[in-house]
């Protein structure tokens, strides 16, 4: 005779009782699964990601141009930086900005060069170039296998005309990597050539690209790395940009935001598989309570039971285990074939052995709590009671009672946390309807009807100027490019909007320009200094424009040790200069002009004196004022102040100050002077005089005379641009008739005539970026970030849906598979009710209240958090928050209950289908 | 006068290939107040015959007559509006609800019809059964006895018209047993109540108005009085 052991017990089991073990089975395979198939989306997704960002940025951390101050050996030693690659530009196209140039091995490796047709150039006399950098040389049309003639300025050295062949055409990459240095050869080559492209004259700049040591962030080594990095960028993998500050934090939120679907999802699921593996074990070891008991009365140890029937679930789970991780293998690849932009197919052990691992863990503690409450019945004590027993000291018997309410209010009581798991399930598919309630209502409110569809976006930062001094640069957007863009089939309206920095001569400088400063403690004793003013708002570099000769001449003492009187200093230096050179007896006050395309019905309400006509506006005869009010009074230690209410609206005795304009008004002659100069004469960083002296006089002056037509305030917007100084307003007409120089603008925004079609958008965005490189400007494709917007919104309510409807199912299934385990149990019971006289509604009635206990006790929470998530600063999710949630919340719990209680009434149907006396015989 | 009849009764349980038959073609009329005991050896069919006389159980063949209507054409829910106004039913086993206490107990089949208790008569019978200080316990505190007796206060507590009892006394010592059944008779007299009580203990049978034995679910002896035993 064989040995009875413990394992030969539990296979014999699973022999006997294959029907339970195939659902258990199955739960376990869906468990793993679920978490294989979600991990392995989740990484797929975070990598597919980096993918798309790396064909932008490539696989680097940081970039230094052009600094030989630092060798690649200090650079390694810091510890901070694991790889170095070169990137050697050698000569700039002609007065172009693009540049060419060669990688090392290294660079290639990270700068990851995609090309989109023909190859790299493998010798002297090939180049291959960015589509951008071909239609900034003028070479729209050259495609791959072409000769081109360029005129090229090695750096350093002098030009030369050149003949390539064009090999291929990369992918756009270095218009993201685009820094504020604008002299020569700092950029990244938008050319590629053969390092053995020879030039007759000129050297070499040298970019480094770099990526950092393990668990180093932009942080990092920006406050910690011993050697001085100038010239030094740091790249985010993350959003394929530049970036100028960049933690661990930062980075690991990013990804989670990004795999957050997978990760609600994943856990949702894993949630549900687990239940059902409990539920599975729960209804496994329910019908096995007389053998249980039996083993107990012969002697077998709690922790013996447990090994007896955890070992049926380790059986299952280790053939469940490797069969859940391949289908989630397989399905994860299924996904990267629908969609490979999104979700990239790499699964590595490194992965598949956590997943394994959880999984494990997760079979483990679901399992772990039938088979506890299996183990640790006495037989005895479920005959007598006595756990019951023990709960019922309070009990108050009753002479009048509803039966059915009676039984299922003490069952409540006596077994507090039966429900539980059930009204789990229920809080999350409340809170899924919450999440869908808000997603959905919020989708709804994303449509602005006037923004525009496509946006040109200057270079943020090449736009630096002098407070007297325009910077033009040389590759601009004229106004016969938006005009020529116009006429494209298919583009409605062009709004432009190009700030020019212009002084207002003035032979007073008015009370209004004076800036008012305040000193206050803030509570830890510090004094904080706040100033208000209409020129720049909270600026106190204006100061000077009310100084006399004394109080110059204390500046220049003071200047020193105060930066705010060094400040003022040097403006007044240049202003004493600009005045001088161009023979002034006024004052040059600097302010801003705003060059737009106005829309006089936009403005009219904010007209405080005189009116806006737009032909007067386009002649340059008048122009147009923003003189704001600005207000500020001090309450309880602090300072509210407000510059965006109408001059007529403000109430003088409401604030402690009040800057209102007395001197601005419509009919009043202006004067405007306007300096501009070209592109890299940028002044030292402490100028002598002489240093000024140069500099203004090779910047070009436009003088012109101009009436102010209306005066405007309050919250004056211009095109997309809130107004927030004092600034003159006009047409680009207008601006051109005042023979004002106009940089590049700022942006323009675009409104396509009608819904193109697809491929009639692509056309147009293709015209629109073709213009937009001129000016090295960013095309911005509302529509589609509209419709990417959408379209996350939809999927987010599409998974909610699921959700619900997933937690729906569950809990619904838990609740009455519960409650079928209870009836099981309680068969005697039934038949005892029935053989009293109970007929099928009071059999439910026993059962009904427990059920909606749970789902009010599931409402409680999710209304508690709605109403915390009601106060403002708290708000996750969307801005609206509607009410009809609560009613939407009440009636789901209510339709979870009553599907629930439909279920359970199937199950009693059934009971009371068979004969009392089945239900009451002894087992 | 007669209350209750049955005609061609028959219960037939399969297992696999082989059928037992329980209770084989029983024709029997009960008159009203009268007190009847069913006796037979174990497996006879006596406990069948009377599940199927009280409706708790469906024969294969046959049909029981209560007030000129078979008791099988009610639906279930008619079947249990008669249980609790016109039947009365003492398990051997009890069978009482476990989260109610004792008191409760007895008072469900007047609850589930919605009724007003006659209080008096509950705690006349709860007096004459002694257990008026175990009334607010649950019946997991109570002993077998204490638990029969507040099984048999349940089945008198509609006032029926008809008691079953199956083996009312069987979990009883002697003396306590007599008491219990004295009880029982004492107050299906008073009320004109029909009895019909399985039984294997002869003493109680001795106190019956009629004996039928059984065999092999037919009846063997159907007498009025003493019978031969």
């Amino acid at each position: 005779m064989k040995r009875l052991t413990i394992s030969r017990v539990a296979d014999a089991n699973l022999r006997v009782n294959r029907k339970t073990y195939i659902n258990l089975f199955i739960g376990i395979l869906v468990a793993v699964f679920l978490a294989t198939a979600t991990s392995l989306c989740a990484w797929g997704t975070v990598r597919g990601h980096e993918e798309q960002m790396a064909r932008r940025v490539g696989w680097m951390d940081m970039f230094m141009l052009g600094n030989d101050d630092v060798t690649d050996t200090q650079l390694r030693r810091t510890g901070f930086f694991e790889e170095i690659g070169h990137v050697t530009v050698s000569a700039v196209a002609e007065g172009k900005t693009v540049c060419a140039g060669y990688y090392d091995e290294t660079a290639e490796k990270l700068l990851n060069r995609t090309l989109k047709e023909g190859r790299l150039p493998e010798k002297a006399g090939e180049i291959a170039a960015e589509e951008s950098a071909l239609i900034r040389l003028g070479l729209e049309e050259a495609k791959a296998g072409d000769t081109v003639i360029l005129s090229m300025q090695p750096i350093g050295g002098g030009s030369e005309e050149k003949t390539f062949v064009l090999t291929g055409i990369l992918n756009e990459q270095t218009a993201y990597l685009e820094t504020y240095y604008e002299e020569e050869g700092m950029r990244f080559p938008a050319l590629l050539i053969s390092p053995e492209e020879t030039w007759r004259t000129g050297g070499t700049l040298v970019h480094r690209v770099l990526t950092y040591a393990p668990l180093i962030t932009f942080n990092q080594v920006q406050r910690n790395c011993p050697v001085q990095l100038d010239m030094a960028f740091g790249v985010s993998r993350e959003e394929g940009r530049l970036v100028y500050s960049d933690s661990g934090w930062d980075r690991a939120a990013n990804t989670l935001s990004r795999i957050l679907i997978w990760v609600v999802l994943g856990a949702a699921l894993m949630l549900s598989a687990c239940v059902a593996i409990t539920t599975s074990m729960e209804t496994l070891l329910g019908r096995k309570t007389e053998d249980i008991g039996m083993l107990r009365a012969i002697g077998a140890t709690r922790s013996q039971i447990r090994r007896i029937y955890g070992m049926e679930a380790w059986l299952l789970a280790a053939t469940a285990l490797p069969a859940g991780l391949c289908l989630g293998v397989v399905f994860t690849w299924v996904v990267s074939r629908i969609a490979p932009d999104q979700v990239v197919f790499s699964p590595s052990p490194w992965l598949l052995i956590p997943i394994l691992g959880l999984s494990a863990l997760c079979v483990f503690v679901a399992s772990r709590t039938p088979l506890y409450h299996a183990s640790s019945q006495m037989p005895m004590g479920i005959l007598r009671d006595t756990a019951l027993l023990r709960r019922a000291g309070r009990i108050r018997s009753h002479t009048e009672f509803k039966p059915d309410r009676l039984i299922a209010g003490r069952r409540t009581k006596l077994h507090p946390l039966r429900q539980a798991g059930a009204a789990g399930m229920i809080v999350l598919t409340l809170l899924s309807t919450l999440m869908l309630g808000e997603l959905a209502l919020g989708m709804r409110v994303v449509d602005d009807g006037n923004a525009a569809d496509f946006r040109m976006n200057g270079p943020a930062l090449t736009w630096m100027a002098e407070p007297y001094c325009q910077v033009i640069p040389e590759n601009r957007l004229s106004r016969d490019d938006l005009e020529q863009l116009g006429t494209v089939d298919g583009i409605g309206r062009i709004r432009s909007v190009t700030p020019v920095t212009a002084s207002l001569l003035m032979d007073e400088v008015p009370e209004y320009f004076r800036t008012h400063s305040f000193t206050r403690q803030d509570e830890d004793g510090a004094f904080i200094r706040q100033s208000w003013g209409v020129l720049d708002q909270g600026s106190s570099g204006f100061d000077w424009l009310f100084w006399n000769e004394e109080e110059l001449a204390e500046a220049r003492i003071r200047a020193e040790d105060d930066w705010e009187i060094s400040m003022n200093l040097t403006q007044a230096e240049e202003a004493a200069m600009v005045r001088s050179l161009d023979g002034l007896t006024a004052t040059p006050v600097p302010i801003g002009v705003y060059v737009a395309d106005l829309d006089a019905e936009e403005l009219r309400e904010f007209v405080n004196s005189g009116e806006i006509d737009p032909e007067k506006l386009d002649s340059g005869e008048q122009v147009l004022v923003y003189a704001p009010a600005v207000c500020m009074k001090e309450e309880d230690g602090h300072y509210y102040s407000n510059a965006f209410m109408r001059s007529r609206d403000v109430k003088d005795e409401e604030w402690d100050l009040v800057i209102r304009n007395d001197v601005f008004e419509a009919g009043m002659p202006l004067e405007l002077l306007e300096l501009a100069g070209k592109d890299g004469e940028g002044l030292p960083w402490e100028p002598e005089e002489e240093d000024l002296r140069k500099y203004y006089l090779d910047k070009e002056a436009v003088r012109a005379r101009t009436t102010i037509g209306a005066v405007l305030s309050g919250p004056v917007q211009i095109v997309d641009s809130y107004m927030y100084a004092f600034s003159v307003i006009t047409t680009p007409k207008g601006a051109e008739a005042l023979g004002l120089i106009l940089p590049n603008p700022e942006y323009v925004n675009i409104w396509l005539s009608g819904n193109p079609q697809p491929e009639k958008e692509a056309e147009i965005e293709e015209k629109i970026s073709q213009t937009a490189m001129r000016a090295w400007m960013d095309v911005d494709n509302q529509l589609k970030v509209n419709r990417e917007y959408q379209a996350k919104k939809t999927r987010q309510v599409l998974l909610f849906a699921a959700l619900i409807l997933l937690f729906f199912a569950v809990s619904v299934f838990m609740q009455v598979s519960g409650t079928t385990r209870q009836i099981r149990a309680e068969t005697r019971t039934i038949g005892t009710l029935r053989a009293v006289g109970a007929d099928l509604e009071t059999l439910v009635g026993c059962y009904r209240l427990p059920v909606w206990a749970c789902a009010a006790a599931a409402l409680v929470p999710c209304l508690l958090f709605y109403g915390i998530t009601e106060i403002p600063g708290a708000r996750l999710f969307t801005e609206n928050h509607p009410l009809i949630m609560i009613p939407v919340l009440i009636a789901m719990a209510a339709c979870v209950a009553a599907a629930c209680i439909t279920g359970i009434r199937e199950r009693l149907a059934a009971v009371t289908q068979e004969s009392i006396v089945d239900n009451i015989r002894e087992l | 006068m007669e209350i209750i009849r049955c005609e061609d009764l028959t219960k037939i349980y399969r297992s696999g290939s082989s059928a037992v038959r329980a209770v084989d073609g029983v024709s029997l009329s009960f008159d009203q107040g009268s007190f009847t005991a069913v006796i037979g050896k174990s497996g006879s069919g006596k406990s069948t015959l009377l599940h199927l006389l009280s409706g708790l159980d469906r024969p294969t063949e046959g049909r029981v007559v209560y007030q000129d209507s078979n008791l099988f054409d009610y639906n279930d829910n008619q079947l249990s509006v008669l249980r609790r106004r016109r039947f009365g039913f003492v398990f051997q086993a009890y069978n009482l609800v476990r989260e109610l206490t004792a008191q409760e107990n007895i008072l469900l089949p007047v609850m589930l019809d919605n009724r007003k208790p006659d209080m008096d008569y509950i705690n006349r019978l709860v007096d004459m059964l002694g257990i008026e200080d175990r009334l607010s316990h649950l019946p997991g505190a109570l002993s077998g006895g204490q638990q029969q007796r507040v099984c048999i206060a349940r089945a008198l507590a509609n006032k029926p018209a008809i008691l079953f009892a199956d083996e009312p006394t069987g979990n009883l010592d002697g003396k306590t047993g007599r008491e219990v059944l004295t009880l029982m008779r004492t107050v299906s007299g008073e009320l004109g109540i029909t009895m019909i009580l399985v039984t294997h203990d002869l003493g109680v049978a001795e106190q019956a108005d009629r004996i039928i034995r059984l065999e092999d679910g037919q009846v063997a002896e159907d007498s009025l009085g003493a019978v031969d035993l």
